[in-house]
């Protein structure tokens, strides 16, 4: 005797657990700590405070400050609109941002949701972010400069979906030149935001510092504290030694050198996170007013994207890849 | 601060939704023949209704001492289970034996875990003051100023640090939930009644977590 033909949808036995996630890809794991930023901004974006008007007045509004006319301009309209439908415009902001988190998560349209992410990314840099204030002269790579939603159209481009051999996983859509010279220029933008007049005063960073303690929980604030003191009457020092290291930084990828490549990731990756937890205040998630973890944990993400694959065999450095080209 | 009125609304209607689903899977798994994890259906109605009621008054049947309890009794046994599974497992028959149940041992496993962290995670809530806003009106659309005279403040979550952890946590869970159920080799053996929506349910309210702890950081 057989058993009833079952009336509902029924699957296999793996599927029912969530637990049983394997992560042997890493290109695909680096794409869903992407998608998980995504999704956080989004459910952050749904925050009480995102509803009122203090949103626009208070995180839109700075960003206009002295940025030229076809920056300000559109960026006061925006601002306008913001302000005047709070609900539905941050509505929509929430749903899309919780949209392309998931889109990428799930893998029949992890395609659409990186290239739906590099116009959305780019749209709130200008209308949102004001270009992150690279032309106002406002920009500081302790605050997220050039602006951390940009990060994320950049990293949607090189984590785009490929089967290419690469030596690191940034490069296998765009190609290694095109990947190396994005890093450079990143990075390198970082280290000249550094040394702007702004940022160079003695008390620059001691200042950016205790700026963002308000709200934040006492243990934090014993950090931010210890390092505003730190750094109080040190700031041209801090700069230039933080310039320093962004070049450093952004040169390692034309290192011959492997081992040397991975020990400046090291840096990176440490020098983000320094930065996300000091002067960034973890985005300022604790405050109830973070749209977004800013972008320490994107400059972690993309230095793994760079990092040097083992199984790899073809040109590792730039120089293998010169010297391929010459023979070829 | 508080959130639109409707916000919460839907999100725990969702809730009772996804209550309502784990009820039907397992009052119909012995009629359609199907396996279902009976226990763990049973945590995530309790799951599903305790999250509706840390977002409506409406939906308030328990005190939150009495939530915390249930839940962290709940989050106990489970941890009790994957640890008899996985000694189980480790002590099975042969290598053979061991090798071919290996997969789903270990599925069972993490799914425990899973539960007893999710019980976690609502316990902290429970605890930290995860609660509808206190406020009589929404403040959506509305000019406020946290701790001015005469101005709307809400009350905020006991230890954010954990809290901001365990979103973060659930944000991962959901991300990782999805990638899973979306892979084209998810394909094991004997049936499973409804797993992908059930899948899609725990994922609902991993993220719904997520946004009740978040909503509370004002």
């Amino acid at each position: 005797m057989t058993a009833p033909k079952p009336l509902v949808q029924l699957r296999t036995a793996s599927a029912l657990s969530l637990a049983h996630v394997r992560f042997a890809d890493p290109r695909r794991a680096l794409q869903l700590a992407l998608a998980t930023i995504w999704l956080l901004d989004g459910i952050l974006q749904f925050q009480p405070f995102m509803f009122t008007k203090n949103f626009a007045a208070m995180v839109i509004y700075p960003t206009v400050g002295s940025n030229p006319g076809f920056i300000a301009s559109p960026l006061n309209w925006s601002l306008r609109i913001i302000s005047d439908h709070p609900v539905g415009t941050n509505t929509a902001f929430a749903c899309i941002q919780l949209a392309l988190g998931l889109a990428i998560a799930w893998r029949p349209t992890v395609k659409l949701g990186l290239a739906a992410s590099v116009p959305w990314a780019i749209a709130v840099w200008w209308f949102g972010e004001g270009l992150g204030g690279v032309l106002s002269g406002s920009a500081n790579p302790l605050t997220g400069a050039p602006g951390a939603v940009i990060l994320y159209a950049l990293l949607a481009v090189l984590l785009w979906p490929s089967d290419k051999p690469a030596p690191f996983h940034a490069a296998a859509h765009v190609g290694a030149h095109a990947a190396r010279a994005l890093w450079f220029v990143l990075w390198a933008s970082l280290a000249y935001f550094a040394m702007q007049p702004g940022n160079t005063g003695a008390d620059a960073m001691h200042d950016t510092i205790t700026g963002m303690v308000t709200g934040q929980p006492n243990w934090f604030v014993s950090i931010m504290n210890h390092a505003a003191a730190l750094t109080a009457g040190r700031g041209l020092t801090i700069s230039i030694t933080l310039a320093v290291l962004l070049v450093a930084i952004a040169c390692s990828v034309y290192l011959p050198y492997i081992r040397a490549q991975q020990a400046i990731l090291v840096l990176a990756v440490v020098v983000a996170a320094v930065i996300w937890v000091v002067s960034e205040a973890l985005g300022g998630v604790f405050t109830g007013m973070g749209t977004d973890p800013n972008s320490g944990p994107l400059l972690v993400l993309l230095a793994l994207a760079y990092w040097p694959i083992r199984a790899y065999s073809g040109p590792t450095t730039a120089r293998d890849a010169s010297e391929v080209e010459e023979t070829s | 601060m508080n959130a639109p009125a409707w916000l919460p609304d839907i999100l725990a209607a969702i809730m009772i939704a996804i209550a309502a689903f784990h009820l039907w899977r397992l009052s119909v798994a012995r009629t359609f023949a199907a396996r279902t994890d009976y226990e763990l259906d049973v945590l995530l109605i309790l799951l599903a209704l305790a999250n509706a009621g840390m977002l409506e008054h409406w939906i308030h049947l328990l005190t939150p001492g009495a939530w915390a309890t249930i839940l962290a009794v709940a989050g106990a046994w489970f941890v009790v289970r994957a640890v008899m599974r996985s000694r189980a497992a480790g002590a099975g028959a042969g290598a053979g034996a061991q090798a071919e149940a290996g997969p789903s041992v270990r599925s069972s496993v993490r799914s425990s875990a899973a539960a007893a962290a999710g019980c976690a995670v609502a316990v902290y809530m429970l605890l930290a003051g995860v609660a509808p806003s206190t406020l009589s009106g929404s403040t959506a659309g509305q000019y406020t100023m946290a701790g001015m005279p005469g101005m709307t403040v809400d009350s905020t979550v006991a230890w954010p640090t954990l809290g901001i952890a365990f979103s973060v946590l659930l944000a991962v869970y959901a991300v990782a939930g999805l990638d899973q159920i979306s892979r084209t080799d998810s394909v094991g053996s004997g049936a499973v009644l409804a797993p992908r929506t059930a899948a899609l349910c725990r994922i609902a309210l991993a993220v719904t977590m997520a946004y009740a702890i978040l909503a509370k950081l004002v």
